[in-house]
């Protein structure tokens, strides 16, 4: 399997607190990664650094075949590349319709110019189409994003990353405020996307993440802690100590 | 009924139908009923009010696209305005000197050379700032098609750099308003300055003096301005349409709602702010070098931060994030204001006191603009939502 993202000896401190110490990670194309770790283990941050929300103080990120850096690029580049971002809370734009968020999100031309004279075209419709069917929004395609219930924002959210087609998937916290259908669901989902592409999740629920059946990597202060598969995982001692003993 | 490209954009875009075909009514009404070609109802003075009123309209669609549909509060964009007003004004006045000085040379044994034109127009012009050199800012002067170019080049260019470098800061929310009327402010004061090339506080004047047009009555002149300003206003309505309901539309609405989700999308925020920006400001100072003349006079008073929240407070009125909405707003709003400030409104003698409108036709504003925010956030506009709803149960 070949490497997407590697990241090696990544620091960054706000105020000096280390909110990431020395990190070194790597995922391959069409992983499945999940991320645990306590509340201010660096998760989110570590996000931040990789979408080009943050600056890292110190450290190397190399992305795709040819080992490009991602520092210092901005994030609507970052974006381009192909590394796409679901955040904590669902965020969809909230004003418009299903089908005018999945609009914006394909992998069209971004310039002002170009979407000013866009025309919604028939491979787009398909495309559209077969996405809401993916993120079972098919019937909501003209329905305000407002008026969506949480778990479907977060699956908008998902789609409108799908229709960016992007090679890795960021995932913060997907599960949360989820129904348990909600959750199998959404567990089957991704799996399924991890089949072409490298997906990241951060979760906290431990259940949602067996049944993600993949490698896990253990954050703590800014570092990787442990990484292995979930039995692994459950018996290393200092994960124990740090994260599920608690 | 044939389904032309024509019915077809207007099936879809029924306000801009509504619009024009209101716009049209309106701007025969006026010429029929003016001094200028008509019966002669309407006064030349109201006429001209009407006209400018337009103008404000065009810059009130400026900041509905800018605030309502982009989220970006400025409150610098009637800088834009009164520079694209100084520019046309810098021809009108120098032109039209120059041809009162040819004028009255004209019985002179010996005919004037260039230089001594030159001279006498820089006299005439900035005496009253205590000058004759004509400043290098005039230097196109006395070139309308210069002057026309710049009315767009100027405000488009200062909204590009100021734009630039606050977005590219990633400067937004309070503070991005705050940094516009800074703009503003400094502006004014550099204007202010008698140095600073345009007359300092005595601004431009006798700008309803069209050069080439002196044998045309200003009842006539009116009804020129009038349309142009109708049919100007037309065409902004139509192309910041086609923005608002292009997939660009989509794009500053969610940069509004949640710029980090555009900006994840891969979207150069940043990018399409300033385009934003950039368009609204020339949009502003068109419809600023329509005003002035119709006005007659501007100075640097006009660029005053509080005519900046004015327009904030149209736009709120009459309802953010539709077109339709701000033209209310800031026909509506104006007009009033005009009436009660203008001392037409009869003061209502209370037992303890007299009402005077002209005093109190702020406090109305603001209550009206306080109670719009609180029980009405979608203004004015927002009662043809409420049309719409009842006519489809």
């Amino acid at each position: 399997m070949s490497r997407l993202l590697y990241v090696d000896n990544l620091s960054v401190t706000f105020d000096g607190f280390k909110a990431i110490n020395g990190l070194s990670f790597e995922i391959g194309e069409k992983e499945l990664r999940a991320i645990i770790g306590p509340n201010g283990a660096g998760k989110t941050t570590f996000m931040d650094l990789i979408t080009g929300k943050t600056q890292p103080d110190s450290g190397t990120i190399r992305w795709g075949e040819k080992s490009a850096s991602l520092i210092k690029k901005p994030e609507s580049k970052i974006a381009q590349l192909g590394i796409g971002r679901k955040f904590q809370k669902p965020t969809v734009l909230e004003s418009q319709t299903v089908c005018e968020n999945l609009l914006m999100a394909l992998a069209n031309p971004r310039n002002p110019f170009s979407v000013l004279f866009y025309k919604k075209n028939f491979e787009d419709n398909e495309i559209i189409a077969k996405l809401s069917t993916q993120v079972n929004l098919e019937r909501k395609l003209t329905t305000a994003a407002s008026e969506l219930s949480h778990g479907q924002k977060q699956w908008l959210e998902i789609g409108m990353l799908l229709a960016q087609d992007p090679k890795l998937l960021l995932i913060d916290e997907p599960a949360a405020g989820m129904t348990s259908i909600e959750r199998q669901q959404t567990v089957k989902l991704l799996k399924n996307l991890a089949n072409k592409r490298a997906i990241l999740v951060v979760e906290h629920d431990m259940e949602f993440i067996r049944q993600l059946e993949c490698r896990i990597t253990v954050l703590h202060e800014g570092r990787v802690l442990a990484e292995g598969n979930f039995d692994f995982v459950m018996q290393h001692q200092s994960v124990i100590d740090v994260y599920l003993g608690r | 009924m044939r389904e032309t490209i024509l019915t077809k954009y207007f099936s879809n875009n029924r306000h801009v139908f509504f619009f024009l075909g209101f716009l049209t009514l309106f701007t025969f009404a006026v010429v029929i009923l003016a001094e200028g070609f008509g019966l002669g109802w309407l006064g030349t003075s109201f006429v001209k009010t009407l006209g400018k009123t337009l103008c404000l309209c065009m810059v009130a669609i400026a900041m509905d696209l800018v605030w309502g549909y982009c989220g970006i509060l400025s409150l610098g964009h009637f800088a834009f305005f009164a520079l694209g007003g100084y520019m046309i004004g810098m021809w009108l006045m120098f032109a039209r000197t120059k041809l009162v000085v040819v004028a009255a040379a004209k019985n002179l044994a010996l005919p004037l050379t260039e230089e001594e034109i030159k001279s006498a127009v820089g006299t005439q012009i900035f005496g009253v700032v205590g000058g004759a050199e004509i400043p290098n800012i005039w230097a196109f002067a006395d070139i309308l098609p210069a002057q026309l170019a710049f009315v767009i080049l100027i405000p488009g260019a200062l909204a590009l750099i100021f734009g630039w470098l606050a977005f590219r800061s990633r400067v937004d929310g309070v503070y991005l308003s705050i940094l516009t009327q800074a703009m503003t402010l400094a502006l004014a004061l550099y204007l202010f300055q008698n140095d600073s090339g345009l007359r300092g506080n005595n601004g431009l004047s006798g700008l309803q003096n069209i050069p080439g047009l002196e044998n045309v009555q200003q009842s006539l002149v009116s009804m020129y301005f009038f349309i142009a300003s109708a049919f100007i206003l037309g065409i902004i309505y139509c192309l910041s349409n086609l923005i608002v309901s292009s997939k660009l539309g989509n794009i500053i609405k969610g940069i509004r709602d949640n710029e980090e989700r555009v900006r994840f999308l891969g979207y150069n925020v940043e990018g399409f702010k300033l385009f934003i920006f950039v368009y609204t400001a020339i949009i502003s100072g068109i419809a600023g070098a329509m005003y002035y003349p119709q006005a007659g006079i501007i100075n640097p008073a006009e660029l005053a931060p509080i005519a900046s929240i004015y327009l904030a407070v149209w736009v709120a009125i009459g309802g953010r994030g539709r077109l339709y909405g701000a033209v209310i707003g800031a026909a509506f709003v104006s007009l009033m204001s005009s009436y009660f400030t203008g001392g037409q409104a009869p003061d209502i003698a209370l037992g303890f006191g007299t009402l005077i409108w002209t005093d109190w036709w702020l406090v109305l504003l603001g209550l009206s603009f306080v109670l719009v925010t609180i029980y009405a956030p979608k203004g004015i506009g927002g009662v043809f939502d409420l049309l719409a709803k009842r006519n489809n149960d």
